[in-house]
Order: C-alpha cells, then structure tokens, then sequence
C-alpha cells in the first residue's frame, strides 16, 4: 500500500523527466474530477459499512445520517476539520449510546 | 499565513550578508508558523487513526503504526486501510493496490506544479519532498512566494514538520487507544466524518459538484443492488463502482479534452 501511494507521488516526477513540460489535459481533467468523485465513493461506502453489510442492522444508518448532517454543518459553519469530525464523532457515539437500549 | 510581501525582502536582504546558519533560521521559523494548523489537524486526525486502528483491528502493534504513518503520510488511504486490515482476507494485494491507486491519484496531480523547481534539488530531498506531499502540505506549499534556496528551505521544512506531526499524532493515538476510559464503541463514524469533510470542502468549488453527485449516486446505486440482490459480496463492490464513475466522467468530459486521450499514449510512448 505505501509503495502504491509513493509511487504515484513520484509518478509525474518518472514520467516527464524529460523538457516535456506540458501536461496531457485529459489527466487534468481526470485528476480534478476524480478526487471528488472517489471520496463521494468512499463517504457512501463507509457510510454503508457502518451497518454491516454480512449483516444488515438499519438502526445504525439512522444513528449515522444526523450524525453525518451535524458534521457537513459543523464543516459549513466553523470550516475546521477538527471540530467537525469530533462534533459528528460524539454526536454518532452518543446516538449509539443512549438509544442503542430503545433500538439496538 | 502568508508573511507580507515588504517583510520577506527584508529577510532575504538581511539574511544575505548573515552567516549560513543564520541565514535559514527566519525561514524555518516561518515554515514551523505556516504548518501550524497543520500540527492541530494532523494531531487530532493521527490520535484519531491510532485509537481507530488499535480498536479495530487485533493484535496491531503501535510499532506498525509508525512505520506506515512514516511510509504512506496519506489520512484517507489510512483510514481506509483499516477497513481492509480488519477483514484482512476479503482483500487480494491487487485490490489493495487498485483501492490505493483510486484514493490517491490526486497526488500525481500536486506533483506537477514542482516538476521544474524540484528537479534541482538534490536526490535524497527529492524523495522525501515527495514522499510527503499530502493535501495540506501542498496547500502550503502552493501559497509559499519564496524563491531559490529560501523556498528549497522552507519546503523542506514544511514537509518534515507535517511527516512529524502525522507520526506523533498516529503513535500516540496508538499507544492510548486501548487504555481509554470510556467505551469507544461508535470511534469507527470518524472515518466516515473525515470524508465528509473533505467531500464538503472540495464541495466549496463548483466543478467539483458533478463529479461528487456522480461518485456518490453510483456508488449508492451499486451497493444498494449488491445489498438486495447479492447479499455478503456488497463489500466487493467498490471496483465495479469505480469503473462505472471513470466511464461516466470520462463520457461527459468535455470534447476537447476526450480527443486528447491519444496524448497521453504519445507521452508515454516518447519516453
């Protein structure tokens, strides 16, 4: 896994080693598209995951989606990832805590 | 954050007739000032990972923490690392690489604006400037108006101060992790707080919006199939979104750029 993310660090730096110094559109494109895209990916995915997927157990996607809004708002308004993943973070554990006895 | 223009120049005019060792120091100094919201995020992010990694996954030694930290400085593919440790077996190497390679190709993309400055510099920096562009460095980085072997010493020092922050940070979450005083179940949601932040930060800029809802709705799609219909292989599914997102971006990219694609086979094919 480190190899992977190192490689694709010095990945440019291998190929345009020579006095190219254009870089094709298309893998600007890609680069600024694709961020968004694959960390929307990864928010749905883990988003899912949180209640099991071997297992489903729904009442957790109930705990995580007003924990998730308090995080987006949290990041809206203070605009500090600190703050915002602690906030959402609490919010979840609390929900997960206190209402885990009513729906478990 | 960024020192006045008038200031910098009195630095540089200063430091020209000051000994080498003293030369550098103002700019260190500055580096240190510059990556400071870096250390409060890096911090609470690594303890983060380190409780969630030692929580989540048995038997992980605080050891290997460093070590990864050290060799991936990457937050998301870490914490999406946790994930893949704890349902080890479900996961091939080459998933692995193919999940590495989709979370972080940005990073291939925040080397390019350093290519001709960065060439210069000695091997061994080289690497290690590398090795430690994350987002927040390359922010810094980015907004540096620095020049010559100021702006070598200011990078250097902004990448060394932020590996550092993230290994402490990491370590530390690591070794605490097991010997918290309250229950730590529900730690796991940070994952998912962490790309929502950053989501909702990339969010900020408008081009950003289609490739969000399309990376968001597909997956949705997808695994909300995977759940109905084929039960237990959902947590395979990531690939298959994947794929379906880069075909669906790459047809609604803009005309002038598809045709390109030929270019980057005649990049590679020159080299």
């Amino acid at each position: 896994m480190s190899a992977v993310v190192i490689a694709l660090r010095a990945l440019p730096f291998l190929i345009f080693r020579g006095g190219q110094q254009k870089l094709p559109p298309l893998l600007d494109y890609l680069g600024k598209v694709l961020t968004a895209a694959a960390i929307a990916m990864l928010c749905v995915y883990s988003l899912a995951s949180l209640c099991d997927f071997s297992n489903p157990n729904y009442a957790r996607l109930l705990y995580a989606l007003p924990a998730t809004a308090v995080t987006v708002l949290l990041q809206l308004t203070v605009r500090n990832p600190m703050v915002s993943i602690c906030g959402g973070t609490a919010c979840y554990m609390l929900l997960l805590h206190f209402m885990g006895t009513i729906l478990p | 954050m960024e020192p006045p223009v008038a200031e910098n120049i009195h630095v540089q005019a200063v430091s020209r007739k000051s000994p080498p060792g003293r030369r550098y120091w103002p700019t260190v100094r500055e580096a240190f000032v510059a990556s400071l919201p870096v250390l409060m995020g890096y911090l609470t992010m690594g303890i983060a990972f380190g409780v969630l990694v030692v929580t989540q996954v048995p038997g992980f030694h605080a050891g290997w923490t460093f070590l990864m930290s050290l060799f991936t400085v990457s937050g998301s593919m870490q914490f999406a690392s946790v994930e893949m440790l704890r349902n080890a077996p479900q996961y091939s190497l080459i998933g692995t690489a193919i999940l590495a390679v989709l979370i972080n190709i940005r990073y291939t993309v925040y080397g390019l604006p350093f290519l001709r400055v960065w060439r210069n510099y000695p091997w061994w920096l080289r690497w290690g400037l590398i090795l430690g562009l994350t987002d927040e460095t390359y922010a810094i980085i980015c907004a540096s108006p620095r020049h010559g072997k100021l702006q070598r010493c200011f990078v250097s020092c902004v990448v060394f101060f932020d590996i550092a922050y993230w290994c402490i940070g990491t370590v530390t979450g690591a070794l605490l992790g097991n010997h918290l005083p309250f229950s730590t179940e529900g730690i796991e949601f940070a994952m998912l707080a962490l790309f929502v932040v950053i989501l909702v930060d990339l969010c900020r800029k408008r081009e950003n919006w289609r490739g969000a809802v399309v990376g968001g709705s597909v997956t949705t799609v997808v695994i909300a199939l995977a759940m109905v219909f084929f039960p237990g292989t959902a947590n395979k599914t990531l690939l298959i979104a994947m794929a379906i997102i880069i075909g669906l971006l790459l047809r609604n990219a803009p005309a002038a750029k598809r045709h390109k694609i030929c270019n980057i086979y005649l990049h590679i094919k020159y080299l």
